[in-house]
């Protein structure tokens, strides 16, 4: 350890010391369940979200469109790849890079990869590993078949969600979270790029996608994770 | 970024002479002070979690060092780097050694307010290294040369075709003065910088102590080129923005982008843990973390300021304030503006740098209403206020104003010489009156009436009808029972 860490820890715990106020109250914020316990709210909360699916894939239905997504679907996961491409051509995409993982791609586009890729195509085909209902938000996870570029360096984002990975608030998605080291990244994305910078005049696309579209997929897909 | 704070009064005078900038300010603060309303009107739980924001800060400063040295720990674990600055200087040379390591020419920003305290822009400029901000507001201020005015909407003050010209003269720009088209114009030259840039910083909203996880919050995804596309990525935080657990974003993520501008959730909310991972595709080698005091331990040490380092920079009490939607940030002369930084100004560079920003609040409490971790601010005010009057009367002694307060507060203290001295008052005071009001008043008292009346005291005075009020039969003890009141 660095002189410059110890110093600065040394600062901080004195300074604790000498400004020590009282907690206005008492309970610890969000509680650290146990392992064992985990696995049963764990299993509670994904029954509850089971039986809520409906009103929860409505609610996203909802929230997305509110901040300018575009719901197609649900859809049987024979559909999905046709669905895709009616989505591309409908924004005339003829360029993609896509992480689609489990789901083939439509035929008639440029398949790029890479970063260079992802710089330079017209759309990204990404699947999601959740979305959360409340805010209409879509949760995407890089791993080393799904990088970070796909959602975010194209100026058409299309995503690829199973009904089933819908949850209502952000706390399910920590819940569900394997336990340990988090992901390299975790992106939660509603809506457009959009930036009020200039006379607080909306304006989408600024820098991450202008177009984002949802294909929800209908249960009974099996899950990618 | 310097701090002119001492200039408050002067800057004051300048703001609200600038009837353009007053003219966006009311607009923009007025909008966002309507959608957080809306938000907050449809969310029933939004009391609860703030009161869950606010345990968790104060749990997390409580055990500040703790949560450091796990924060550290767990970022070292993910193959992350993590650099402890003392202050401004060290963090700005870190920051410099960190690029000239790696023969950084270029950088990339995404908006951080953290990065503007330290003035990590002129440090790494004065070492050779370009900076290019990226967010499309600090972009258009950088290229002005200017400081942000608002936490979340730096360029708020700015209009369309003031950043057209801009564009122009600075950048060949040869479009229309559109907003889209100076979206679109932004995000093509922009994007060519983030694919040159060896190295990309950014400012962190939470960092996680369990996991070494930090969260930055966006709209318009700069913050994700900025972590993505460089090969190296630096954070850059102060200490107070760590909380103990993954967990605990949840609470966080639901009540930010709420405060701030009334989103349920901002556009993109990034939870980076450690470098990318072997395999992966893209995202930075390299991460390192740049943990910084820069006068934070200060407030720590302070119990009556430490809670101004729960703040989460959402801007709404920036919205409400009437001083602020007067002024703008920028008379506030450094990074923080508003309430908030009407108290971290004067409690990070020390009072007498900034001896006037405590007094720019008329204590209304709109600000401590709406923040969501529920800082008493102006109660931190008046601690400030006292701070400086007790060092002006120790440099200087008292001034005239403090005898009359003194004067003011003896008076008030014996009832019968006050009653009588304000039916004297009102005796000297009545021939100058026009229908009950003072438009000037004489002598060193002409300065109090030149921008409003002062009303003549009531012919029957308060205390006498409050009397008369209530010493019928049933009152007793002056107290109004409960049949009267419902009368």
């Amino acid at each position: 350890m660095e002189p410059g860490r110890d110093a600065f820890l040394a600062r901080v715990r004195a300074a604790l010391r000498v400004g020590h106020v009282s907690a206005t109250s008492s309970s610890n914020g969000a509680k650290e369940p146990a392992v064992a316990r985990l696995e049963d709210e764990r299993a509670s909360r994904r029954e509850a979200l089971a039986r809520l699916r409906p009103l929860l894939v409505s609610r996203f239905r909802d929230e997305a469109e509110r901040v300018g997504v575009r719901v197609r679907g649900p859809v049987a996961a024979g559909d999905v790849t046709r669905t895709v491409g009616e989505g591309l051509a409908a924004h005339r995409a003829r360029r993609i890079v896509a992480s689609p993982r489990g789901f083939a791609l439509p035929e008639g586009f440029d398949v790029l990869s890479g970063r260079d890729g992802a710089l330079a195509a017209d759309a990204g085909v990404t699947r999601c590993d959740f979305a959360i209902a409340e805010s209409g938000t879509l949760v995407v996870i890089a791993n080393e078949d799904a990088p970070r570029l796909p959602s975010l360096a194209p100026k058409i984002h299309l995503a690829i969600l199973r009904i089933e990975d819908i949850l209502e608030v952000p706390a399910d998605l920590f819940l569900f979270l394997s336990p340990g080291a988090p992901p390299s990244s975790i992106v939660f994305i509603t809506g457009p790029s959009r930036t009020g910078d200039i006379e607080q005049t909306l304006t989408v696309g600024v820098h991450g996608p202008g177009v984002v579209e949802v294909v929800l997929v209908a249960e009974g897909t099996p899950s990618t994770r | 970024m310097k701090p002119t704070s001492e200039q408050f009064r002067e800057h004051v005078d300048e703001a609200l002479a600038d009837w353009g900038l007053r003219a966006a300010l009311a607009a923009a603060t007025g909008r966002f002070v309507s959608l957080r309303q809306d938000a907050f009107a449809a969310f029933p739980e939004g009391g609860a979690l703030r009161d869950q924001a606010r345990t968790i800060k104060e749990e997390a400063i409580a055990r500040l060092d703790e949560h450091l040295e796990q924060l550290a720990f767990a970022v070292e674990a993910r193959g992350g780097n993590v650099h402890f600055a003392a202050d401004a200087d060290a963090a700005c040379r870190m920051v410099i050694e960190i690029a000239r390591q790696r023969g950084v020419t270029l950088a990339v920003k995404s908006k951080s307010m953290t990065t503007e305290e330290i003035a990590l822009n002129e440090a790494l400029e004065h070492a050779g290294i370009r900076v290019v901000e990226t967010d499309l507001g600090e972009f258009i201020i950088q290229l002005a040369v200017e400081g942000p005015s608002h936490l979340i909407a730096p360029a708020v003050h700015k209009t369309r075709e003031q950043v057209a010209t801009l564009f122009r003269e600075k950048l060949g720009y040869s479009g229309e003065d559109s907003v889209p088209a100076l979206c679109a114009f932004a995000r093509e030259f922009l994007r060519g910088e983030f694919v040159r840039a060896g190295m990309g910083v950014s400012g962190v909203n939470f960092a996680v102590a369990e996991t070494g996880t930090i969260a930055i919050v966006e709209n318009e995804g700069n913050a994700r080129l900025t972590t993505t596309l460089p090969p190296v990525h630096v954070a850059i935080m102060g200490m107070e923005k760590v909380v103990p657990r993954l967990a605990d974003l949840a609470v966080f993520l639901r009540i930010l982008a709420r405060s701030a501008t009334g989103q349920k959730m901002s556009s993109y909310v990034s939870l980076l843990t450690g470098p990318r991972r072997e395999r992966e595709e893209d995202g930075a080698q390299e991460f390192h973390l740049v943990i910084l005091d820069n006068g934070r331990s200060r407030l720590l040490a302070d119990p009556e300021l430490r809670e101004s380092l729960y703040c989460i920079r959402c801007g709404a009490c920036l919205n409400v304030c009437p001083v602020y939607r007067a002024i703008g940030g920028h008379a506030y002369g450094w990074v923080y503006p508003g309430p908030i930084g009407a108290v971290l100004t004067p409690a990070y560079l020390g009072e007498s740098r900034a001896p006037d920003l405590p007094f720019a609040s008329t204590l209304c409490g709109a600000c401590a209403d709406v923040c969501p971790v529920k800082i008493a601010l102006p109660h931190r005010l008046l601690d400030l206020r006292a701070r400086v009057v007790a060092e002006k009367k120790r440099t200087k002694g008292n001034d005239a104003k403090s005898y009359v307060f003194r004067a003011w507060a003896w008076l008030l203290t014996h009832p019968s010489l006050y009653r009588a001295s304000a039916k004297l008052a009102r005796f000297a005071l009545k021939p100058m009156a026009k229908d009950g009001r003072i438009d000037a008043l004489p002598g060193r008292l002409a300065g109090w009436t030149r921008t409003r009346d002062f009303p003549l005291p009531a012919a029957e005075p308060f205390h006498a009808r409050w009397r008369k009020r209530w010493s019928q039969p049933s009152a007793r003890d002056g107290t109004p029972s409960t049949t009267e009141r419902t009368e």
